[in-house]
């Protein structure tokens, strides 16, 4: 199980690092809120059920899935008023 | 000390550095609440998780709202680069050398420290009634040291007024312009999560009887949640406070000092509690102050005296 | 002694970089953040001593740094608030 979960965390840490070179090499903010927000959130999930196989408990891993719930509901919504908040600049200065 | 702690460390540092240096007040702002988080993680790596909780909700949480919503209430001309400094390079060059002797000298002091010792800790530990409340911090804030918090809610309440007389209303000056208006997102998300924050918040207040949180981690969750209504419209300013809004404003200070003044004349000193009572009265104290603080920090970010709530 | 802890050493910097940044930034936004640098240096070297005790943390500076969170906030929202109201004095002048 230990070695499982830590497969599992070391595969999310792999997406983290994706997310972060795409965040830091493409060039405008949709392609880079694209990187960021979809890789990040494979990368949570993947920790969380990582810690939740080495932890071995059925309340820890209900815990932890709410969090990665909530994780990624306020990283969708944070990543659609970001790139609004930038097509309206845009459509403001064109 | 091990590799972990050295790069927080180093990262504390640079982020810190990179914060009070990019010319650009954006960055600035958003480095400076990372530096938050990181010091959350590091409070939490130094067996602190109450201030790990506290740096999180209040620290980075209510301060980053109040500071990227005053850089948006800024007139453009104001928000953009801001100059790198005014004074000549001489005194730039006495400033860096000043500052980083202050730096070594307390690196110093600290390194000159005994290692091991006694604290102040293991006689508040021994005189602590702790199964009343069986948590050390929450004992310390509430009993050994009531004077700190009692004060400390008074500063809290001090710095409400003092915004207001500043007449300068923050959820007014963000314009109706701005991306969180006419999105279909916001509700869905208000209706998720301002629950979500009202339970966490009153359990955190609960819950720091027995294990991390309190009162002050608890009210600034409960403080999240009204910010997320105010920014989704849905809680709106008011020139005038209601008679109700100002009693659950001092309602925290009024209990905390009501509990020390009646029990005086028992225990011939202010705000010292017999032991059977002790519990009770640090709970009642303890939800109360909740309610206040988690007023005061949304009338902080508000701005305005009064409150109301706006049907959708 | 205390030894070399990496922690004690950053808040020691973090003060010293905080002090710089207070007297050589113009702008009121940075002072505050810089002053609020300044703190989390204190609190962290407080919360370093704090662990000094054989059994456990010291609960007393843990509460002590707690108090100090909130109360470096109140001064910061507010300081905010004068900040808002200096640029808006500023703008009706010029108009």
């Amino acid at each position: 199980m230990t070695l499982l979960g830590s497969l599992v965390i070391v595969a999310g840490l792999f997406f983290y690092l994706a997310g972060t070179v795409g965040m830091l090499r493409f060039p405008d903010v949709y392609s880079r809120l694209h990187a960021v927000t979809k890789a990040d959130n494979i990368g949570l999930g993947l920790l969380c059920l990582g810690c939740a196989l080495i932890l071995r408990s059925w309340t820890l891993a209900a815990l932890l899935a709410v969090i990665w719930l909530l994780a990624v509901t306020a990283a969708t919504v944070g990543c659609h008023l970001i790139a609004r908040n930038r097509l309206r600049q845009d459509q403001g200065v064109e | 000390m091990n590799l972990f702690d050295a790069l927080t460390a180093l990262l504390l540092v640079l982020l810190a550095w990179r914060c009070l240096i990019v010319p650009d007040l954006f960055r600035s702002i958003v480095l400076f609440v990372v530096f938050g988080l990181l010091l959350a993680l590091t409070w939490a790596r130094l067996d602190a998780p109450d201030l790990a909780l506290a740096e999180a909700a209040i620290g980075a949480g209510v301060l980053g709202v109040l500071l990227l919503g005053t850089w948006r209430a800024l007139g453009s001309p104001r928000r953009g680069e801001t100059p790198s400094s005014s004074l000549p390079a001489g005194l730039r060059v006495l400033s860096a050398a000043g500052s980083a002797v202050l730096a070594g000298a307390l690196a110093y002091g600290l390194h000159l420290l005994p290692g091991t010792g006694d604290g102040a800790g293991t006689l508040a530990l021994e005189t602590l009634p702790l199964p009343a409340t069986g948590q050390p911090v929450t004992a310390v804030l509430l009993d050994f040291r009531s004077y700190d918090t009692l004060l400390e809610t008074a500063v809290l309440l001090m710095a409400v007024v003092g915004t207001w007389l500043a007449r300068s209303p923050l959820l007014d000056a963000l314009s109706s312009e701005d991306a969180t208006a006419h999105t279909p997102v916001m509700p869905v998300l208000m209706r998720l999560f301002a629950p979500v924050l009202l339970v966490t918040g009153a359990y955190l207040v609960w819950a720091g009887a027995y294990t991390p949180g309190g009162a002050f981690q608890g009210g600034a969750v409960l403080a999240a949640a009204g910010v997320l209504l105010a920014l989704g419209r849905r809680l709106g300013t008011a020139p005038d406070a209601g008679w109700l809004l100002r009693l659950l404003l001092v309602l925290g200070v009024l209990v905390f000092i009501g509990a020390g003044l009646l029990l005086m004349p028992a225990q011939n000193a202010f705000m010292a509690y017999p032991e059977r009572w002790a519990g009770l009265i640090m709970h009642l104290v303890e939800y109360t102050l909740a309610v206040s603080i988690a007023l005061s920090l949304l009338l902080l970010f508000t701005g305005r005296p009064g409150l109301r709530g706006i049907s959708g | 002694m205390m030894g070399l802890d990496v922690y004690a050493i950053a808040a020691a910097v973090l003060v010293g970089l905080g002090f710089h940044g207070l007297i050589t930034q113009p702008h009121p936004l940075k002072r505050l953040l810089a002053v609020n640098v300044v703190g989390n240096g204190v609190f962290l070297a407080l919360i370093v001593l704090a662990r000094r005790l054989p059994d456990g943390p010291d609960p007393i500076p843990h509460a002590m740094v707690l108090t100090g969170i909130v109360i470096a906030v109140s001064a910061t929202a507010f300081g905010l608030a004068l900040v808002r109201r200096q640029a808006r004095d500023a703008e009706e002048r010029d108009d």
